[in-house]
């Protein structure tokens, strides 16, 4: 097990490196000169120039990419060039509220989308499996940044149970921060519980066909060990292997939604930063958001071993 | 009085428009701790029987079933869901088929006997209590170290081990009567024997009536007391075991003695086949349902369903014919005609056979990777330092069970793997360095027939273009004309052409593969295990196409199989493989009378040797 993750490890450095070289890349192709963005359009050339110097712009893009790295490398992901605050002082007050909106919505979607796919697998054919599944369809259909819209009309301007926009420290006030968290949590986990149930009625009703399935009745046990140990344990491979893919989806999905309801997440961090140039936030924003994304599936892989005993990942 | 008493069952499942009438009108009785053998083809409704006397069917609207099925008195068609859990396991248990699929993959051997053995005690046990009973479940089935078994999950046992478990799982609750469906047929020939043994003993021991569900004749005589007979749906003969198998009343019963193939027959010689297929049980012929096939069939058995009718004391057979005192006994069924027109005598045995393939010191390593960077870390040796001749028109049987290498070394003479060692020549070419035009050569004349026929068919493809397609890669003309030759070669008719492989039986579909592998006359076809998947009436259709195809066009086989019955009626040379490597190597009379090495004898000794005639 150490061996595969050391090997897991050593693939993870090499796919940053070529994400960090990308990502640098592309953002240098931004049209727009930050210069503009950060003094106006009123600015003399000299001040600009005073500014690219300052910035370390008018160096070589190699040089200006190996001082990043090396930078990075030392644990300091630079100064943001709008505000001078270190990126990672602006990234420790953002992070904790996309940590909360993907978790929310990643548990919520596996508590609905796990048992509504049981269920729609066990009631096969049956009206509510025709329900279960539908819902998951227009789920899949509705993209976020339009389901989020139309949930702030009908709940929080129409029915007005939930503030529209904002938000508030769980530290401050529990309570306000989860309602102000409910609406944004269901539009980025609208899509992932609909992939989620459906995975998960696809591998149940594969499982339920199983000889092992079979014997399990034969030998006499009930029906709710049946499906909830002999059949659920196996259907639930698939499942997180989806759901493990489902976190990058879903962390893209943040960056819609924290911008729809003004959460002052990662997300709408990097959008800010995009629009106003601030490219060593943008950087370092997305960096962790890659390395976050390659953990999780580290770990997913992980519990797919605890989970399968036939799965061994150091062969002998 | 009777422990398992099953009147008119009648089971359907309807798929769309289509009602197959699986079971029809079935009549069993099984006493206690009796042995009753539930014989017949795949599709005759066996399996069927068996799951319905558990309940285990699927839900209707699928699947219906009617009649009674009446367990010490009680009928268990119409119980509730709470009532039936108690005599699954409890009263009646079953054994499936395959214990690789048939056990959970994820949980412990432990863990599944302890969840059966609670199910049927009153209360909640403590865990050594359950535990306790699951080690004894685990010796009475004969598995060694039992404790150390209750930890290890199904993969970390082998075939056989498997079986056992899965038999400990079904008697852990003491059940009256244990129906085992093909309990050895997914299992190395070496082990079929100790499980059927182990079947015996359990019976006896814990005075348990066994339903054996079975296609193998020669288990049905060792191990039953009586036999049922099945043929599309319905029971045509059924009565003392030694009775039925010596002295059978039924054409079918006689006909399914004959095709069995021996390890005690004459050497390459045709087998008795039962012509056609077995009937589509959506659409029953009229009248018996066996008529088409019946060598013995007269007009009144295509128009009137024969009634079971005594045929002395406890027997019963189906059959119009015999009914009105025509002996079948002792008048073996007649030996099919060949397909080809040519007669056998156009052979030429005589000229001598000259080497076509041969393997020379061939070893196959397949690497275990390991470690950082995924280096080698250590290999696997499939194939073992193997020299083997191949002789143009003979047919080398490789025989082994499961793992024994076989397979792989034929794929090093289809390029399909490279050895990692030695040489592979087909007439003078080295097969893994071949290039241009003996390369084309090569994947000209050597050509291959997989195991099964529905999945080395593709789906999606009409058999005019699965045919085609060798004789287009190779720049032949594909004139339907000679597509249609190529069926008749077979014994399919032209208006296959046009249809989808889904449209054709098990044996129909091995038939258009040996269609395909002779398109381009090839020299040499590799069988792995070509009739394997079939049942043993088509199974003798295949091995008689496969001898006559030999007899006319001078091919060669390298026949790869598990089964020395098989290969008796077209080997001349056997060599039998175990462990990778060759441990006997010679003409098959010689292999057949007087095996030298132990692994053969012991092949022998579990090989079907006679089923009816010296009971």
């Amino acid at each position: 097990m150490t061996g595969f993750i050391l090997r897991r490890v050593v693939q993870l450095v090499i796919v940053l490196a070529i994400v960090s070289v990308a990502l640098f890349l592309l953002l240098r192709l931004l049209p727009g000169d930050p210069t503009t963005t950060i003094l106006g359009t009123e600015a003399t050339h000299e001040q600009r120039e005073i500014l690219r110097a300052e910035l370390g712009l008018d160096q070589p893009l190699i040089v200006q990419f190996g001082q990043w790295i090396l930078s990075v490398f030392n644990g300091d992901l630079g100064e943001s060039w709008i505000t001078g605050e270190p990126v990672s002082a602006v990234m420790s007050d953002r992070l904790p509220v996309t940590v909360q909106l993907g978790v929310m919505s990643l548990l919520g979607a596996l508590l609905i989308g796990v048992p509504a796919g049981v269920l729609a697998a066990v009631r096969r054919r049956s009206t509510l499996d025709t329900a279960l599944t539908g819902a998951g369809v227009f789920f899949l259909a509705i993209p976020n940044f339009f389901l989020g819209p139309l949930l702030v009309l009908l709940f929080a301007l129409s029915l007005g149970w939930a503030p529209p926009s904002g938000f508030v420290n769980f530290t401050d006030d529990p309570i306000a921060n989860l309602i102000h968290m409910v609406l944004p949590a269901v539009t980025v986990g609208s899509m992932v519980v609909a992939v989620v149930m459906r995975q998960a009625r696809g591998a149940m009703l594969d499982s339920l066909g199983g000889d092992y399935i079979r014997t399990a009745k034969a030998t006499g046990l009930s029906r709710g060990r049946v499906v909830m140990v002999y059949a659920l344990r196996n259907a639930l491979l698939p499942v997180i292997t989806v759901t493990g893919l489902q976190v990058g989806a879903l962390l893209s999905g943040t960056i819609v939604t924290e911008t729809i309801f003004t959460l002052p997440g990662m997300g709408s961090l990097i959008v800010n930063s995009i629009f106003s140039r601030d490219l060593p936030v943008v950087q370092g924003a997305v960096l962790l958001i890659v390395v976050a994304v390659l953990l999780i599936n580290l770990v997913t892989d992980l519990i797919y071993a605890w989970l399968d005993p036939r799965i061994v990942y150091d062969a002998a | 009085m009777s422990l398992l008493e099953i009147e008119n069952l009648n089971v359907q499942f309807s798929t769309g428009k289509r009602t197959v009438h699986a079971v029809s009108g079935v009549d069993l009785r099984v006493r206690a701790g009796e042995s009753l053998a539930l014989v017949g083809e795949s599709g005759s409704g066996k399996t069927v029987t068996a799951l319905s006397i558990l309940g285990l069917t699927p839900p209707a609207p699928t699947c219906r079933v009617g009649g009674e099925i009446r367990f010490s008195g009680q009928n268990l068609l119409g119980l509730s869901e709470s009532r039936l859990k108690a005599v699954r396991g409890g009263e009646v248990a079953m054994v499936f088929q395959d214990p690789t699929s048939a056990l959970n993959p994820l949980l412990t051997v432990g863990t599944q006997i302890t969840d059966a053995v609670q199910s049927h005690l009153p209360g909640r046990r403590r865990r050594d209590e359950l535990r306790g009973r699951a080690v004894e479940a685990l010796e009475l089935a004969a598995l060694d170290k039992p404790l150390e078994r209750l930890r290890q999950y199904p993969h970390q046992l082998s075939g056989g081990m498997r079986q056992r478990a899965a038999i400990a799982l079904a008697i852990a609750a003491r059940p009256r009567l244990l129906i085992a469906d093909e309990p050895t047929t997914a299992l190395d020939v070496t082990v079929q024997g100790e499980i059927m043994e182990t079947l015996g003993r359990l019976r006896r021991e814990l005075d348990m009536a066994l339903v054996l569900v079975t296609h193998d004749l020669g288990v049905v005589a060792e191990h039953s007391d009586r036999t049922a007979v099945m043929y599309a749906g319905r029971i045509v003969e059924q009565g003392p075991t030694q009775q039925v198998l010596a002295n059978p009343q039924m054409p079918y019963t006689r006909a399914l003695l004959d095709a069995t193939p021996l390890v005690g027959a004459p050497p390459k010689e045709r087998l008795r086949a039962i012509g056609g297929a077995p009937p589509d049980l959506a659409d029953l012929p009229e009248g018996c349902a066996f008529s088409p096939r019946c060598p013995y069939a007269i007009d009144i058995c295509r128009t009137t369903v024969p009634e079971l009718t005594r045929r002395g004391p406890d027997r019963v057979a189906a059959c119009i014919r015999t009914d009105n005192g025509l002996v079948i006994n002792g008048t073996k069924s007649p030996i099919p005609a060949s397909f080809s027109t040519v007669s056998k005598s156009s052979v030429n045995p005589a000229s001598s056979p000259k080497v076509l393939a041969r393997f020379t010191d061939v070893a196959l390593h397949y690497p275990v990777r390991g470690g950082l960077l995924g280096r080698k870390t250590g290999y696997v040796p499939a194939v073992d330092g193997v020299s083997l001749d191949v002789y143009s028109g003979n047919t080398l049987a490789v025989v082994g069970e499961s793992g024994s290498g076989k397979t792989s070394l034929s794929r090093t003479l289809l390029r399909l793997e490279k050895p990692t060692a030695g040489l592979v020549t087909y007439d003078g070419i080295d097969v893994s360095q071949a290039r241009g035009r003996d390369l084309a050569r090569l994947q000209r004349e050597v050509q291959v027939v997989f195991q099964s026929p529905y999945a080395s068919l593709d789906p999606r493809m009409t058999i005019q273009r699965i045919l085609a397609e060798p004789l287009r890669v190779h720049g032949e003309p594909v004139e339907r004309d000679r597509l249609a030759r190529l069926l008749e070669s077979v014994g399919l008719g032209e208006d296959a052409l046009d249809r989808y492989p889904a449209a054709f039986s098990g044996g129909q579909r091995q038939r258009i593969a040996i269609a395909r592998a002779v398109s381009l006359r090839p020299r040499l076809i590799v069988c792995d295990e070509a009739v394997s998947a079939l049942d043993v009436s088509v199974q003798a259709q295949v091995l008689n196409l496969l001898g006559d195809l030999q007899a006319e066009h001078g091919i060669a086989y390298l026949f790869i199989t598990h089964d020395l019955g098989v290969v008796r009626s077209v080997a001349d040379e056997v060599a039998v493989m175990q462990a990778g490597q060759v441990v006997e190597y010679g003409p098959a009379e010689r292999v057949y009378a007087q095996p030298k090495h132990n692994y053969t004898r012991e092949l022998l000794a579990n090989a079907p040797r006679q089923t009816a005639g010296a009971l």
